[in-house]
Order: C-alpha cells, then structure tokens, then sequence
C-alpha cells in the first residue's frame, strides 16, 4: 500500500510533522528514509517557531526534588526520603499542576531524565545505600514499571538523556559509573573535563548531542566516539559566565546567564544568548546572535533547573 | 439587508451543489478570486467531490466572521468555534482526512488546512512507536533491519 504521505505536498507534511511535540522526532525518524529526512528539514523550526511550540522555564529551588520536561508537560519529583516519591506535574499549556501517581517504593531519588516519553528515575533505597534501582513513569499509561536493574552504582545529581541513557552528570565525581542505558540497564559513565568547572545547570542536549558549559572553555559539547569534550566552534569568547543555564529552543541552543544589575537593587538580570549549531565533519561550529536582557529576577533567587517545553 | 444576501451555488465533481452564501466562498482564496473574476451564479469544483465539499461548506459555513449586530463578535464564541472544530475533526477517518488536505490546498483555505494537519498530528501522537504510525499511515519502511536498529539508537547527525 502507497503511503498517503507520497500524495501530499512536501509542504503540508512539513506543517503535520511541526505539529508533533519535539519527543516524537525520533520516532519519525525512525518511519522511513524520507521521514528522517523531513524531519529534519529547517521548515519545521520555523513553523514550529510560527505556532510558538516551544518555551523555557527557569526553575528556583525551595524543594529538594528533581525535574522533567516531556512534551508541554513538566515532571517534578521530590528528592526526599519520604517513604514514597512524590510526584506533581505541571502542565505548560493550561499553567495548572496536578499530583500525578507517586511511586510504592521507597527511595532517595539521584536524578531523572525522560527518554521515549518515559520519566526514569534513578534512586535508592535509604535503608540500603547500594541498592540503586530504577522506576520509569510511562507518560503515555500514566503508570510507572520498574526499568532494568542497573548493572552498577549509578551517581550523580544532573540528569541529561543522550543515546536512549540517563546521564547523572557530576562535577565531583571521577570514574564513577553516572550513565544507565534504559535498555539493558548497563552502565558507562561521562567525565566532566577535569581542568574546568562546570555549574551544575548548564547542561542540555539538542539532536542527541550533550553540551555543557565550562567556566573557562565556555560552550562544549561530548563526543561519544573519542569520549572527550570538545569546545563549540567560531564562538566568540563566553566564558566566566554566572549562573549558567542551557536549554533547546527551536534546535536552536539559548544560554542564559545571570548578571548583577546596575546600582544595588533586589533583583539581578537574566540574559540570554542564541546559539545556532551545526555539525561540520568532526566538529560543532556554533553561530551566536546578539545577547539580549530577558528580564529581572529577586536577588536571592538561586538557578536550579531551566526546561524546554514543547507543545 | 438580511435578504439581499448574494447566494452562490457550488458543484462537485459528482454534481452535487450547494448554494451557499458569498461570505462563505470568501473563506477560500481559491474561490474569492473566482467569484470576483467570474460573476456566474453556479461554480463546478471539479476537484472536489460532493461528499467531501460537504465538509468544506459545513466548515466555512461555521467559521465565516460573524458580524452581530452590536458590532461585538464576543471572545466567546472564539471557545465555541474552538470546541465545534474538536467535534469536526474527533470521528473523521483519516482517508476523509487526507480528502480535506487537498481540497483544502486546492481552494486555499489556511485553516482548514491546519486543522487537518493537527488531525494528522494527534493521530501519530496517539501511537505507541514507529511500527504503530507505518500501520496506521501506511508507510513502508526503506530501511534494512540494521539501519533501522542504527536510526533507533545513533547520533542524529551522524546520518546527514
């Protein structure tokens, strides 16, 4: 049977697939050939762009817990040690948050990361310190299973999805096993670069390439195959930033930093900057616009998660 | 004023008509030039057939300006149109689907058009994975078993 898609014009394919929340892309890529070549194509960002699909949202701690963006939808589970894991969920296109079902068992929670449109969630038992093991909330059921047992001891604190994995990124750990592959529940781990530092925000990833920034390198991104990282190309110098937070917006990178203002107010400045990427052979040539003030936020305000959200 | 609304008739392919207001041939661009450039009474739509320039009319009919008479097009009824076009697109079969996308693009009606398209759009988000959609779209898949196990897993760019 022809696909009904071979009768439709490039055009309208492109306007059916920008209207996909941004987790299904590989999926459809995965449909054929020319799937994954349409997916790709700049003409979905810029209509995605044209029904404003995308936002971010800077998130300050009060809570201990860790969060999620699926979809318009953000996860938010609570680190706590309470006999069960709490879980709310708030939704970007109504700005209600609902609680969503908690997980039975009983856990300190490390870190999470949703891949395929599940959430999971890396935790431990506080009774027994080793006993990591690994709960995944199926965003499309709305329930949660247990994902495969984790070969090692997975820590760290910043989840990151890369390659179908959940990283536990972590500036002070070493040879520690911090990426679960959700399939078979193996273990590898991502080392931070040694020489820099690195503030726990600054993380995203975009088309399944990991960037971080580093306080002196600045933008960075992690090449899997030689397992190092590598500093953005044809970037003008960004480093020494405060408060760094990283975040996809339109396949597009926003880096927002924070700034004291002018004069001694309650409130200091967000700024942000655009980053476009491509990949250029073996490297990640990055092309800047023109920063820009966001806005202004309460002095004590202290940067913990920043999340794209899609509709 | 209310009777010298001007009527025009539209005929499918089948030579089904429908006579309609001018206000709702407006909302296609296809059919506002035509009705301008060519002032008969009657237009056969040879692209269209009557079964699916039923649901055209029916759309546009719904979603032509209302102007009431106080001059106030009330926001509420931006949540009616919103709630009427969910009811419109919730049982269509995707083949119907598919019929409206052209007959939308043919007669250029924007959103028409964009609704169908999100049609499209929640019935791929309603499957589970990649084989779900190929089922229900009918896409054959070019790749070999080990591409596709590579697509699933690999780097994005590393396919360009």
């Amino acid at each position: 049977m022809p696909s009904i898609f071979s009768s439709i014009p490039e055009d309208i394919v492109h306007r059916i697939l920008a209207r996909l929340p941004k987790c299904y892309h590989p999926m459809i890529r995965g449909l054929s050939k020319e799937f994954g070549h349409l997916i790709r194509s700049p003409e979905i960002e810029k209509i995605r762009a044209r029904l404003s699909k995308d936002s971010m949202y800077l998130y300050s701690e009060y809570t201990p817990s860790v969060m999620v963006a699926v979809g318009p939808e953000i996860f938010w589970i609570s680190r706590g040690s309470s006999p069960q894991s709490v879980m709310s969920v708030f939704d970007s296109r109504t700005g209600k948050v609902r609680k969503g079902p908690s997980s039975t068992a009983p856990r300190c929670v490390r870190c999470a990361a949703a891949v395929e449109r599940k959430v999971y969630v890396i935790g431990v038992n506080p009774k027994d310190e080793e006993g990591v093991y690994v709960e995944a909330f199926d965003v499309k059921t709305q329930t949660w299973e247990c994902g495969p047992v984790p070969e090692e001891n997975v820590e760290g604190r910043c989840g990151v999805a890369l390659d179908r994995m959940v990283c536990a990124l972590s500036s002070t750990l070493e040879d520690i096993p911090n990426c679960y592959n959700t399939r078979d529940g193996s273990c590898d781990f991502i080392k931070m670069a040694k020489e820099d530092s690195w503030g726990s925000t600054g993380a995203c990833v975009i088309h399944n390439i990991l960037y971080v920034y580093y306080a002196e390198m600045g933008l960075a991104w992690y090449d899997t195959k030689d397992k190092i990282w590598r500093k953005v190309s044809n970037l003008d110098p960004l480093n020494k930033l405060k408060s760094v937070a990283l975040g996809d917006y339109y396949g597009k990178l926003a880096l927002l930093w924070e700034k004291e203002s002018e004069g001694c107010g309650d409130t200091k400045e967000v700024w942000c900057q655009m980053i476009g990427l491509a990949r250029i052979e073996g490297a990640v040539r990055g092309t800047a616009e023109t920063s820009h003030l966001l806005g202004s936020i309460p002095r004590d305000y202290r940067l913990q998660e920043c999340l794209s959200v899609c509709a | 004023m209310e009777n010298e609304k001007k009527m025009i008739t539209l005929k499918s392919s089948d030579d089904v008509t429908f006579e309609v207001e001018e206000a709702v041939v407006l909302e296609s661009q296809f059919l506002s030039h035509l009705v301008q450039d060519c002032p008969a009474p009657e237009h056969k739509i040879k692209e269209v057939t009557g079964k699916i320039l039923s649901k055209v009319v029916e759309y546009c009919e719904k979603h032509v300006v209302v102007v009431v008479d106080g001059g106030d097009s009330s926001s509420s009824s931006g949540d009616d149109l919103k709630k009427w076009d969910d009811k419109f697109i919730k049982e269509m079969d995707l083949s119907t689907v598919y019929d409206l996308i052209a007959a939308a693009n043919y007669l250029n009606i924007q959103a028409l058009l964009d609704l169908m398209c999100q049609r499209v759009a929640d019935v791929i988000t309603a499957c589970k994975d990649h084989k779900e959609i190929r089922e229900t779209l009918g896409i054959v898949s070019d790749y070999t078993a080990e591409e596709e196990a590579e697509v699933l897993k690999e780097n994005e760019w590393a396919f360009d």
